[in-house]
């Protein structure tokens, strides 16, 4: 399964400091690359449908499914949206389902079903949209683990490989780990013994379903938590400190699930990634830990195989 | 005690903000949550060198990442 086309939309930039939740000024936050996060008043339907809209028209195709994840449902009824969405897609003939459920962790169960999908049906493309916005909630998150943005991704699924000219990726394999019987609000000590199994757990996974264990990636990356806290997700994990290459956290903060498909955009658009690297993403929500490898198959304005990108952002030593 | 770990040990007593850490104490369990973790880890890199981050996956205790740092600070015998 290859992804390509991604398009994204996030809000307007605001400070962390001018927030106004308990917290907002703790110092930590830009010591741990947290300075602006992203506010709209668009609906998490509104900016799906955006961005879906974008990658339709640069993939030049009509999608034979469109998966939609989001934990901000607007209150509007599923039928309803399913009919929205496909209306504004353009795409009235598309299959449209709905996921939720695991929070910043549902681009695994994105990846999940379009790789479902397009091995099992006739389907040649699954458009897959993820949406979300803060509504009646902090948006510095209880567990200290990043500041909350509203925003969209969307990539296409293809059983086919993607033109050259923009970032694309194949899948090599899919894990996912889940642990139902956590508290999300329970104490911190409980909750890091669990994300170090979970995380365990999934890089286990991952390296049956693709023989990649997780010092063998180019690159792990993760949504965009505070630095300290990808750091300690990316040891649980196995990954080596100088795996880890993070996403623009001081100008997007997290944005639910978008961060990864935001994130290996950009980083390709910068020249971070060669064709050929490996990279392996982990999305993780309350009870999930979701972990993906991820082929750098197409780039920027890449000519051929092996073509040399200029080095790109890299993991900052903390010690510096 | 040698050296190295009296040295781990008062940077994980400081960052839990406790004096009564043992060489083998679980130190998850003593209170040293993630954010905590990194703290002292950066210190201990800062200090010696050397990233112990997995090694405090491996046995998250004094003793233990005293051997670590140890072992990954001794100069190489190869080549």
């Amino acid at each position: 399964m290859y992804l390509s086309s991604t398009s994204y939309t996030h809000g307007e930039r605001r400070l962390i400091r001018d927030l106004g939740e308990a917290g907002c000024d703790d110092p930590r936050l830009k010591d741990d690359r947290l300075e602006a996060y992203r506010e709209t008043t668009a609906s998490a339907l509104a900016m799906a449908t955006e961005v879906g809209a974008r990658t339709v028209a640069a993939a030049g195709v009509s999608p034979d499914f469109v998966v939609y994840a989001t934990e901000s449902t607007d209150a509007e009824d599923a039928l309803v949206r399913s009919a929205r969405l496909a209306d504004g897609l353009g795409c009235p003939g598309s299959v449209v389902m709905s996921v939720a459920g695991h929070g910043c962790g549902n681009l695994g169960l994105l990846l999940h079903v379009a790789d479902g999908l397009l091995g099992t049906s006739r389907a040649a493309s699954v458009l897959l949209i993820t949406s979300d916005r803060v509504v009646s909630r902090p948006r510095i998150m209880a567990d200290g683990l990043s500041v909350l943005s509203d925003g969209a991704a969307a990539t296409l699924a293809s059983r086919e490989a993607p033109p050259g000219g923009s970032p694309g990726f194949l899948v090599h394999g899919l894990a996912m780990s889940c642990d139902w019987n956590a508290d999300p609000g329970g104490d911190p000590i409980s909750a890091q013994k669990r994300s170090v199994r979970l995380g365990r757990s999934a890089a286990a996974a991952l390296r049956s379903a693709s023989g990649h264990g997780p010092r063998e990636f180019t690159r792990a990356i993760f949504s965009n938590y505070r630095y300290g806290s990808q750091r300690f997700l990316a040891g649980a994990a196995g990954f080596a400190p100088a795996q880890l290459l993070t996403g623009p956290t001081d100008e997007y903060a997290h944005c639910f699930a978008a961060d990864l498909l935001v994130n290996c955009d950009l980083l390709a658009t910068a020249g971070a990634f060669a064709l050929g690297d490996r990279l392996a993403l982990s999305a993780t929500g309350p009870h999930t830990w979701a972990m993906v490898d991820l082929e750098v198959v197409a780039l920027p304005n890449a000519g051929g195989e092996g073509e040399e990108v200029p080095a790109g952002p890299t993991t900052s030593d903390p010690t510096t | 005690m040698d050296e190295i770990e009296q040295m781990v040990r008062q940077v994980c007593a400081e960052a839990l903000g406790r004096d009564d850490v043992g060489p083998t104490d679980d130190l998850v369990d003593a209170g040293l949550d993630s954010s905590l973790t990194i703290e002292v880890i950066t210190r201990l890199q800062m200090q010696y060198g050397v990233d112990v981050l997995d090694e405090f996956f491996v046995e998250p205790t004094v003793a233990h990442l005293a051997r670590a740092i140890q072992e990954r600070s001794l100069p190489s015998t190869e080549g």
